[in-house]
This record gives C-alpha cells, sequence and structure tokens, in this order.
C-alpha cells in the first residue's frame, strides 16, 4: 500500500472507530424501550372530586409520555401544610422522577422543594409562582384574575354586597384568588365581608350578607348546602355537585379553568424538566360559568372533559 | 479556483501510474456506491412512504367502516325498537316499556338510555327509568326539532353532555343522540312521536383506541360541517391548547390530501362515513422515511467507513497487481541505463506489458548488436587503414634496392644480384601474404630476413643480425609487417653509424601464453622522452620529424595499434632503450597457434 493510500485508510479507519465508538456509546445509554417516569402527585388535601378533571388531564400526558402517576390526595395532621412538606419529603425519598405539587402552605414547602430541585427531583407547582419560588414550572389561571371575574358574575348578578366565606387552611391560590376578588368588588364599589371558617365543616357557616362568594370548591358545596334557599352563591372550580348545582341554579355563578388542560400541562411540562428540557410557566385560561352557559360549545367540553 | 480544480483533478494523472490508478479505482467505486446508495434510500424511501400511506388509508377506511357498522347497528336497534315493538303496540293497551327495557339491557354498551315521547314532547317510556328534567324543554331540543320535522330520516346529533333526565347522582354522561319519528297507536288513534337513543360517547370512543397512524398519526370523525365528534384532542381543542384543520378538511371530498398546517406538513385521509354525512380523517404528519436520527446517521457512516476500507484494500492490492509489471520493467530499463551489463529487461504482466517488455528487449539488443557491429567496422577499418598504411612500400627502399640490383649487375655480381632480388622478391610476397594480415612467426621472421639479408647489402656489413626463433613460437600467429618497421628503425637509427661491430639480434619466444618478439640493438639507444614520442607520434609526424625519411614511414605507434586491435590491449610494443647502450623493441602478443586466430 502506497503512502497516500496509508494515509487514507488511517483517515477512514479512524473515523469509523469513532463512529463506532459514538454508536457503542449511544446504545450503551439509551434503551430501546422508553423510559417510565415515576411521578407523585401532591393534592392540596381538598376532595379529590375537585381535581377530578385535573387528574383526568394527568393521565392523558401520563399515556403519552410512558408515565406512571401516585396521586396522594389525603395528609394526616393538623397542619395540612406541614404534612404535606412532609410527604413530599417522603416522595423525594423514595425516588421519584418528579413531582407535581397544588400547595397548601407555601412556607412549609420551600426548601423541601429546594432540597427536591438539589436531589435532582424535579417539580411543577399546579398553582401561581410565589415569591422566591423555586420549582421548575407554575401551571394555573391567574388566581387574581380569577378572583376578580367572580367580582364581576357578582356585579352582573346585581348583588350590592356580599361576603366571602375562606377556610382556615386557604392556600395560597385561595389567598390570590380572594385579593383579586376584595381588589376588585372595591372597584366596583361592592362592600365586602371576609369571613373565615373552619375547613372541617363542624361548625355551621355564619350567615352572610348579600351574595355569597367562596374562592375555594369546599366551601362553594358547604354554601350550596348551608346557605338559605334563594341566596346568591358565586364560586370557584368544578366538581360534579357543583356543576349539578350550578345547572339547578342553586350556584349562580363558577369561576374556573380547565382542569383538564391544567393536569396535562403540568404532567408535560414535568416530564419536560425530567428529560432536561426548559419549561416556562403557563399561565391559563378562566371562564365564568352560568347554567345558561354550561352545556354549551365549548364550555361543556371543558367542565366535562372527555378523557 | 478553476486552476486549483483543474490541478486536483490532473493531480492523480501526474503521479505514478499506480497512484492514478488507485484513485480512478477509488473515486469511479465511491461514486457508484454512492450513486446507488442513494438510488436506492430515493427508492426504498418512496416505496416506504407508498406503503405506509396505504396502511394509513387503509386503517382510516378501517375505521370508517367500524363505524358504519357501529351506526348500522345503532339503527337496527332502532328500527328493531319502531317496528317490533312500538309500532305493534298500543299504548292505551299495553306497556311498551319492558321491552324497551329489555332491547336496553341487551345495548346497554353501547346505549345510554333510549326514551320514546309524543309529539308534545311528554315521556311515554324510557329505560332505565328516568324522569325528565322540568327545565328541559323537550319539544324544543334539536333531535326532536329534526326527528318530527324529517320523519323519513334517522337523525345523529353532535356529542353533548346527557341532562334530559333527573339522576339522583349527577352523572353528565357523553352522548350522542339518535332520533327518529315514529308512528304511536294510541286506540284508534295514531300521531307522531319520538323515539330517542342516546349512544354512549365511550362506544364510539372505543372505535378509536388505540389507532394510530405512523409514529405521530391519528384518525379524528367530525360532522358534515367540521363540527367535532371525535378528536383525542377534543378536550385540548375547546380549551385553545391545540387546533385541528377540521373546518377546512370539511370542504374536502372523500380522498388523500397534502396540507400545510402549523408550518407541518401532514397527509390528510379522509373518509365518508354512511347514514350519517360525517367524514372520518386520518391524519399523518411528516411520514417520510428519512434517515434523521442519530445513530440512524452512524451507522450508514459506520456502513460507509467499512465498505470504504474494503475498497481501498481491493484496490490498492489490484492497481499493484496491475502496476507491478510496469514498475518491474522501468526498473529493468533504469538498471540497464546504469549499467548496461545488468542483464535482461523485465518481461512479464499483461499481455501489453509483455509485448512493451519484449520489445524494449529487442530495441537492446538491436542496439547492442548494432553497437558491436559499429565497433567491428570502426576496428576494421581501422585495422584495414593501419594494414593498407603498413604495406605500403616504402619507395626509398625499393629505389635503393633496385639501384643496389643494377650496380650489382653492371659490376657482374650477378649471384649477389640475385641473392638480393630473391630477397627482395621473398620480401614483397611476404609483404602481399595473399592478402593476410596474420600469418605464422616464421614467416614474420622470414620476412625480416629478406630484409636485413638486402639491407645488409647496402649497408655494406656495417652491421651483424641474428633471428632466433624458438620452435614453439614459430607456428604461432602474428601481425605481418610488425618486426621489420622495428628492424628498419634500428637500422636507420643505430646501425647506419656503427662500424661493422653493429648487431641486431631478433628473437622470438613464447612466455606466459604470450608470443614475444624482441629486437635488440647495440646502436646509439634513445632517451625516455625519444622512447616516448615514438609510441605516440602519429606516422605522418614521424615522416615530418625527419626520423623515418629513409624508412617505411610507418611508425611504432601504427604496430602498437596493430596489435593491441587484434590481440588487445593489454599486448603491443614494450620498448627499452638507453643511450649508447642499445634499443631492446618487444613486441607482445598472443600466443594463438596460427590458423586459429581469425583474420580480419
Amino acid at each position: 500500500m502506497g503512502k497516500a493510500e496509508r494515509r487514507i485508510f488511517t483517515g477512514v479507519l479512524i473515523l469509523l472507530l469513532a463512529a463506532a465508538g459514538a454508536l457503542g456509546l449511544t446504545w450503551l445509554f439509551s434503551t430501546d424501550t422508553p423510559p417510565v417516569y415515576q411521578v407523585s402527585i401532591l393534592l392540596d388535601g381538598a376532595e379529590e372530586d375537585y381535581w377530578d378533571n385535573f387528574l383526568r388531564g394527568v393521565d392523558r400526558a401520563a399515556q403519552e409520555r410512558n408515565v406512571d402517576v401516585r396521586i396522594i390526595s389525603r395528609y394526616e395532621g393538623a397542619d395540612v401544610g406541614q404534612a404535606q412538606a412532609e410527604v413530599l419529603s417522603k416522595e423525594v425519598g423514595k425516588g421519584a422522577d418528579g413531582v407535581i405539587l397544588a400547595p397548601v402552605d407555601w412556607a412549609a414547602l420551600l426548601q423541601v422543594i429546594e432540597d427536591a430541585s438539589s436531589s435532582g427531583i424535579r417539580t411543577t407547582v399546579a398553582g401561581p409562582r410565589p415569591d422566591g419560588g423555586s420549582a421548575g414550572c407554575y401551571i394555573s389561571a391567574d388566581p387574581v384574575e380569577m378572583g376578580r371575574k367572580l367580582a364581576d358574575a357578582v356585579a352582573e348578578e346585581g348583588s350590592r354586597s356580599c361576603t366571602v366565606y375562606l377556610s382556615g387552611e386557604a392556600g395560597e391560590a385561595a389567598c390570590l384568588r380572594l385579593q383579586g376578588l376584595e381588589a376588585r368588588l372595591e372597584e366596583l364599589g361592592i362592600p365586602c365581608r371576609s369571613v373565615t371558617v373552619s375547613p372541617d365543616g363542624e361548625e355551621q357557616l355564619p350567615a352572610g350578607e348579600g351574595a355569597l362568594l367562596a374562592v375555594e370548591p369546599g366551601i362553594t358545596e358547604r354554601l350550596c348546602r348551608e346557605a338559605p334557599e334563594g341566596a346568591l352563591i358565586f364560586g370557584m372550580d368544578t366538581s360534579n355537585d357543583l356543576l349539578h348545582h350550578l345547572e339547578e341554579g342553586r350556584i349562580r355563578a363558577l369561576v374556573v379553568q380547565c382542569d383538564y388542560e391544567a393536569g396535562y400541562l403540568s404532567l408535560q411540562s414535568l416530564v419536560g424538566l425530567i428529560e432536561g428540557a426548559g419549561q416556562a410557566d403557563r399561565t391559563l385560561s378562566s371562564y365564568t360559568v352560568t347554567a345558561e352557559t354550561m352545556f354549551e360549545d365549548p364550555m361543556d367540553q371543558i367542565l366535562f372533559p372527555i378523557s | 479556483m478553476i486552476r486549483r480544480v483543474r490541478e486536483l483533478i490532473q493531480g492523480p494523472s501526474r503521479g505514478s501510474i499506480r497512484s492514478a490508478m488507485f484513485a480512478s479505482f477509488t473515486i469511479t467505486a465511491l461514486l457508484a456506491i454512492a450513486l446507488t446508495g442513494m438510488t436506492l434510500y430515493i427508492r426504498f424511501s418512496a416505496q416506504l412512504d407508498g406503503t405506509v400511506e396505504q396502511e394509513n388509508q387503509r386503517l382510516v377506511a378501517q375505521v370508517s367502516q367500524s363505524i358504519n357498522t357501529y351506526l348500522r347497528d345503532m339503527l337496527r336497534l332502532s328500527d328493531s325498537l319502531y317496528y317490533n315493538v312500538i309500532k305493534s303496540t298500543d299504548l292505551l293497551a299495553e306497556e311498551v316499556e319492558p321491552e324497551v327495557r329489555l332491547l336496553y339491557d341487551t345495548y346497554s354498551d353501547y346505549v345510554e338510555d333510549i326514551a320514546l315521547f309524543d309529539s308534545a314532547g311528554r315521556l311515554l317510556a324510557s329505560a332505565p327509568a328516568v324522569v325528565v328534567r322540568e327545565d328541559v324543554p323537550v319539544a324544543q331540543e334539536d333531535w326532536f326539532i329534526q326527528a318530527m320535522e324529517q320523519t323519513a330520516n334517522f337523525h345523529f346529533g353532535r356529542p353533548k353532555v346527557q341532562r334530559l333526565f333527573q339522576e339522583q347522582t349527577p352523572q353528565y354522561p357523553w352522548v350522542i343522540s339518535l332520533s327518529s319519528a315514529v308512528e304511536l297507536t294510541s286506540g284508534t288513534d295514531t300521531q307522531l312521536g319520538v323515539l330517542l337513543i342516546d349512544l354512549k360517547y365511550s362506544a364510539l370512543e372505543d372505535i378509536f383506541r388505540n389507532i394510530k397512524l405512523s409514529e405521530s398519526g391519528y384518525v379524528y370523525l367530525m360532522d358534515r360541517d367540521g363540527a367535532l365528534i371525535y378528536h383525542p384532542e377534543r378536550t385540548l381543542i375547546a380549551s385553545g391548547l391545540e387546533a385541528e384543520s377540521n373546518l377546512e378538511t370539511a370542504e374536502r371530498q372523500e380522498g388523500n390530501y397534502v396540507e400545510t398546517w402549523e408550518g407541518r406538513e401532514r397527509s390528510i385521509i379522509v373518509r365518508d362515513v354512511g347514514y350519517t354525512g360525517w367524514k372520518a380523517v386520518g391524519v399523518v404528519e411528516g411520514s417520510r422515511f428519512s434517515v434523521g436520527s442519530g445513530q440512524d446517521i452512524l451507522v450508514v457512516l459506520i456502513i460507509f467507513c467499512i465498505y470504504f476500507e474494503l475498497l481501498i484494500i481491493l484496490n490498492s492490492a489490484l492497481s499493484r497487481k496491475l502496476t507491478d509489471p510496469i514498475r518491474r520493467l522501468r526498473e529493468s530499463v533504469i538498471r540497464l541505463q546504469e549499467h548496461p551489463e545488468s542483464g535482461d529487461i523485465y518481461i512479464g504482466g499483461t499481455l501489453e506489458t509483455q509485448e512493451l517488455g519484449s520489445a524494449v528487449q529487442e530495441m537492446v539488443r538491436r542496439t547492442e548488436q548494432l553497437n558491436r557491429d559499429i565497433m567491428r567496422e570502426h576496428q576494421q577499418k581501422v585495422k584495414s587503414e593501419l594494414n593498407a598504411l603498413q604495406a605500403q612500400i616504402n619507395p626509398h627502399f625499393l629505389y635503393n634496392t633496385l639501384d643496389i640490383i643494377v650496380w650489382m649487375i653492371e659490376n657482374g655480381q650477378k649471384e649477389d644480384a640475385i641473392r638480393v632480388v630473391t630477397a627482395l622478391a621473398r620480401f614483397f610476397r611476404i609483404s602481399l601474404s595473399k592478402g593476410r594480415n596474420v600469418i605464422p612467426v616464421k614467416d614474420e621472421l622470414e620476412h625480416v630476413r629478406n630484409y636485413l639479408l638486402i639491407q645488409n647489402m647496402r649497408y655494406k656489413n656495417k652491421f651483424r643480425y641474428t633471428i632466433d626463433c624458438d620452435p614453439a613460437a614459430a607456428e604461432l600467429s602474428t601481425i605481418k609487417l610488425v618486426v621489420q618497421p622495428i628492424v628498419e628503425n634500428a637500422i636507420y637509427h643505430s646501425m647506419e653509424f656503427m662500424d661493422g661491430d653493429g648487431l641486431i639480434a631478433i628473437r622470438a619466444w613464447t612466455e606466459g601464453g604470450d608470443l614475444l618478439i624482441t629486437v635488440s640493438d647495440n646502436g646509439l639507444g634513445m632517451t625516455p622522452d625519444v622512447v616516448e614520442r615514438l609510441l605516440s607520434a602519429a606516422p605522418a609526424e614521424e615522416r615530418r620529424g625527419g626520423n623515418s625519411r629513409r624508412g617505411s614511414g610507418v611508425g611504432l605507434r601504427n604496430v602498437q595499434e596493430r596489435i593491441r586491435l587484434y590481440f588487445g590491449e593489454k599486448y603491443g610494443v614494450h620498448i627499452e632503450s638507453e643511450p649508447d647502450e642499445g634499443t631492446v623493441v618487444t613486441l607482445r602478443m598472443a600466443a594463438i597457434p596460427f590458423g586459429e586466430m581469425e583474420d580480419t
């Protein structure tokens, strides 16, 4: 073999070995079957019914992205926020690839989320981004905007005053909704009284004046059960019962987000974070739904998603 | 740029033929591989695309057929309900509900509920047993109105949340309403009514479950106006997160299309669904077969490199095999140029190189032969010239000898005259030797004896001479007329000045395979420079020098050259001389018996 031939042969041989090495490494670090991610979903301790559509969206995304989902909706202990933080810590320790979190108490969760991030556990929050929030991604309708829409619905109904019921365990999202609601009511000149109620429902809800408002679905349901007939009830979020009350006219209006979309996007963005792609926060649309519009397209699909 | 390209193209042809051949083979093979690969890739990918497309179309047709079958079954259920139950029942006399329930139970996997209404929208029968919601004006519902207005047709509605009936636990199931006008018999009266069958949406979903076109394709269902009946992302489309081109596709007829949607090209397969005017639409995004993934590219690269390496080895061996004979031929030619005695030209390899080698070999042989011929001719020419020169008769010698003969005759010395004439005749006879140049030593000595006899008489016995020949040397070959010029020189340069005590001794013998003939005299002798001049000066120069004014005019050099021409360079004339002492001239020749040496 001549000199030039040897050079060409050696050059191509080096290229061949490099390509073979690269291919070998690729095979070594990849498998034929797509990875199955383990994801834990920590809800906010409220009834799972309220998360029905959200979980349908999560299921849909889980099928698409090959994810095993574990749902935790109940926490033990009086302090639900602290209990959630402890459960989060345990899930991280169990080796979950990622966590979807509906936060109860941000203060209790902040450190745990940071620790999880350090351990390589990705977190997506089904809620608005708080100050100093260190989770990977936040998926939610704007709670302040939702509060404002609720105030607009109240004004449209012609109410001159209202009472807002808030549970003692209201989460961050509920507090922000309240902020938006109160600010808008003030703009509209509708006086509003806030009432804090026990979350366990042992005590009767105190009587309210004017429209009765709730920014949490559980309190909305209690209003439907306990408020006098003819009361103007306005609430947020959905469940089958809430929608039934809306249909029956017990609830005048609900301000909702598309929970299915929220669940779907939460898991999609979490998987994106797990796979190393940066994910931006997503602010979803919110809707004001009444009995007249709840079965119209597209609200019927938003409120009653087909999974 | 053009010059560089030209240099690149011409490059291989400027190097060795082996490099050029290797480059040509490799480039040609690579080109062939590349073209073949590309052609196969294009063909294969087109074929695969075609196969995949056909498969997708088949799937969509299958879905359409499944939906057809499902709808047909539901229509049969409706017909069965009507003709076997409702039509034959007098509502005043009988209950229709049990049979309705029976059919409902049979089809409960597909049917959410069945209800029979009169023309006013009052519920007559239902399965399961339900109560119509008070706030729902049945007669104003779309399904009711359509059935009452178009009594000959079945009407399939769009998917909706069922809220017609009161439920203890609200479920809000999704249904597709199938309504048709029916004839109700109540006693003697007949009136139109509406049979409503709410089909479970989940049953329709099941038809589409696990239907996947290619890697990322899907199938959806829409009505004639483009409203989605089923879509795998229906909820996300409703929320605005996703979008679909259903409204554009609603205008298309059954067939296959390519569209650009949100910047991506995709294939659309449209198939009509019977009974309803619905369309099943298959969507396949970017189904073109391509080598896109990193692994695919690496595999292709590895295969290419392996083929390239094999190609290099093969081409290298092939080009070596083909050019080796040329290389060996070239080396043998170079070797022959540098060392003509090195041997033959290489003849081997292909027919052409063999012919070339043979031709070069023949050319070399002819050249060598020509050279030999030229050399021989040159030698022959020189010999002829020298021989001719040697054979020239010295006119002075002849003149003087004839003069002596005349004087002897005039003085009555007949005997002496006869001897001189005889000697002269013998002298000339041997000089001629019938044209031969090679004669025996004895003849050469006889020639010089006759010469000496004549000269002795001429120089009145100023010298004497002896001729001594070894018998072994007598029959050896010698060139004629080599001794006489030396004797002539001795006479003219030495003996002429002697007073009777001059001696010329000629002796011939063999020694070490050589023939030696010496001519010694005790004359004046010569200085070394004279000796040197004698062997170097040409005969004409000698005549000009005056030394051979009275000789034959052919110098010692002539003798020297002739001996060397005939016998070789190592033979010739050697002179030893001492001034006032004498001179010995030795002729050395190869000892070749007479008759064995070629006379040229």
